[in-house]
């Protein structure tokens, strides 16, 4: 178990900085994602906390101490890559032992390395070559193997962007569940937000080599810290709204007034934020340019010549829409969330533009 | 019908190309068999099967300690030079250093050099070391040959294994030299066993400077052995007994490349990742 803590890490090749003096507290045992898009430098981030990245400035911390020169090794770290990087000539069973050689005597390692191939359902499989596993075998393999040293921080990048999308979501389950039974420190590289959003005890929005946010799943949905964050968590994509396109939205509302009273904003709504209404009545027209079923809900978008976007929302799957209807479109929440339009930063309800 | 003619055809080349192979060796088999003037009789089948070309040979103290020469030069050449290239493939894959691409570049120009161009420095360098006219000249001078091309070699194949490998070992706990010889090692058998077999070759066929550094029966490899074997007159080349010769100092190639057949055509790290 280790806590973690990062103080003006930055990462640098030459003049290009990737990562630009990020600080950052992860608590004992917590379970954190580092999302963001491509290139954002999350995985350089995971590897400099792994120690396979040097630190070109700032100071990593692991339980008070500084590590930032010490071996991987010795800074009690395992590691699930996004290629499994099993090695190909030993069994499942030395695959998982090779990292215990030199640490216990023989028997312990052997009940050790049994243990925790009992654990991941591999025992039947301890003879074989990685060659002879199916890609969800070999993901558990390496999993078997890095939690077998009992490691004080768990690090995983991008561990499920092999699988297909239901073993995905199976392992994604087992991962959780194995987090809470061994309750190492758990740092999480992906780009898929529902891995995040549904793993996580905390989020770290990484965009540009800077946190944007770093706060529970809820939190980062709920009160993103600006407009990049709203935008980037949530599927759909969140509507951004213009000033006098919300104000036609939410005409018949109370809300209509505050909304008129603010300065130079967007604004921002959910999909589920957003209702088809009867025409008659309906402060705004749209007509439905492309309808998204997926059965339990369905998700339409819809255009109108007084906004510049599409705007997407969610409808049950009783409501029958079919491309080309003319619907009435009214918020479905009394208030927005309002970013400033020049800095993107998210306002409080009073707080000025 | 296309099939069955693409068949014959297949056999008809194949047939072709074994037989324009394997004729030299068959008529070299056969000539070491007859002896004398049987020699310049044309004939594709043996007589009489006469092994006087072999007993002569084997008895010769000279021959004999130039084929013990050759083994020991051959098998120290092949042993060093794949622990050699093993070390420096996987420094210059793996590791960054300082004038790493030079020497990279150093190395693949080094191979591309013909071989009498390094003649008279190797020369100096052999007399400098007290090595001239001794079995360990030749295996410095066949290092010379083979440690630059297969360093490459390694290189090349060693940049082809996954980083991920040295990594995950490195996260394992493993150093350097562990992930070097419990990871890369196994996984490189196949490319091992080719650059054994290789600079094997490579050395036991040498000539021009196991002619060149060796000046006495001490330090002479069966190549120059066999330049110099003498008829019973001056005027007279012993073809029969060269022959004989050349079949002794093909089997051990044969035994080489047998044993490492099956390394030779197997894969190289399947299942390693994703695949």
């Amino acid at each position: 178990m280790a806590n973690i803590e990062l103080k003006g890490l930055s990462k640098s090749y030459g003049h290009t900085t990737v990562l630009d003096a990020l600080n950052l507290s992860i608590a004992n045992g917590d379970f954190v994602t580092i999302v963001g898009p491509s290139g954002c430098g999350k995985s350089t981030l995971l590897r400099m906390i792994a120690g396979l990245d040097t630190i070109s400035s700032g100071h990593l911390f692991f339980d008070g101490k500084i590590v930032n020169d010490i071996a991987p090794k010795e800074r009690g770290v395992a590691m699930v890559f996004q290629s499994y990087a099993l090695y190909p000539h030993l069994s499942v069973y030395d695959n998982v032992a090779f990292g215990l050689k030199g640490r216990m005597p023989k028997p312990a390692l052997r009940e050790k390395v049994l243990d925790v191939l009992e654990r991941l359902q591999l025992s039947k499989l301890a003879k074989r070559l990685p060659k002879q596993l199916s890609g969800g075998q070999r993901q558990r393999v390496a999993i078997a193997r890095a939690i077998s040293r009992e490691p004080g921080v768990m690090l995983f990048d991008e561990p499920l962007s092999n699988l297909d999308a239901g073993l995905r979501n199976q392992t994604r389950l087992e991962i959780a569940r194995l987090h809470r039974a061994v309750g190492s420190t758990t740092i999480y590289v992906t780009h898929d937000q529902a891995e995040a959003m549904t793993l996580s005890d905390k989020i770290v929005l990484l965009n540009g080599g800077r946190i944007e946010q770093f706060g529970s799943p809820l939190d980062i949905y709920r009160r993103p810290a600006n407009r990049f964050v709203a935008e980037f968590i949530g599927s759909p994509k969140i509507n951004m709204l213009q000033k006098n396109e919300a104000l036609l939205l939410f005409a018949a509302t109370p809300s209509a007034s505050d909304i008129g009273a603010l300065g130079d904003v967007v604004l921002g709504l959910r999909a589920h934020e957003l209702e088809a209404v009867p025409l008659d009545g309906a402060s705004l027209k749209a007509r439905v340019s492309v309808v998204e079923e997926y059965g339990d809900r369905a998700y339409i978008y819809v255009e109108t010549e007084k906004f510049n976007t599409l705007l997407v929302m969610e409808m049950t799957a009783m409501e029958d829409v079919k491309v080309g209807d003319v619907v009435g479109l009214a918020p479905r929440v009394p208030e927005p969330l309002v970013f400033d339009l020049e800095s993107g930063a998210r306002l409080e309800k009073g707080q000025a533009a | 019908m296309t099939a069955m003619r693409y068949k014959i055809l297949y056999w008809l080349t194949a047939t072709a190309i074994t037989a324009v192979v394997l004729f030299p060796i068959y008529f070299m088999f056969i000539s070491s068999l007859r002896s004398g003037a049987e020699q310049f009789q044309v004939a594709y089948f043996p007589s009489v099967l006469r092994l006087e070309n072999y007993s002569r040979l084997l008895t010769d103290k000279d021959f004999l300690g130039a084929l013990a020469n050759s083994i020991v030069v051959s098998t120290s050449v092949a042993l060093v030079t794949v622990m050699v290239s093993i070390l420096a493939g996987y420094a210059i894959a793996r590791i960054s250093f300082t004038g790493r691409a030079l020497v990279s570049g150093c190395l693949l120009a080094i191979s591309m050099f013909p071989q009498v161009a390094a003649l008279p420095g190797l020369f100096n360098t052999i007399q400098g070391l007290g090595l001239y006219n001794s079995v360990g000249a030749l295996i410095f001078s066949h290092l010379m040959l083979t440690v630059p091309f297969t360093v490459w070699v390694f290189a090349a194949f060693i940049r082809e294994i996954p980083v991920d490998l040295d990594e995950s070992a490195m996260m394992d706990g493993a150093g350097r030299l562990r992930t070097l010889f419990r990871i890369i090692v196994p996984i490189l058998m196949p490319a091992i066993a080719t650059t054994f077999v290789l600079a094997f070759i490579i050395s036991w066929n040498e000539f021009l400077y196991a002619l060149t550094f060796s000046l006495t029966p001490v330090s002479r490899t069966v190549p120059v052995a066999i330049s110099l074997l003498s008829g019973t007159t001056p005027r007279e080349v012993p073809f029969g007994a060269i022959n004989a010769a050349s079949v002794i100092i093909t089997v051990p190639l044969v035994i080489v490349a047998f044993i490492f057949q099956k390394r030779l055509v197997s894969g190289l790290s399947a299942g390693a990742i994703k695949g």
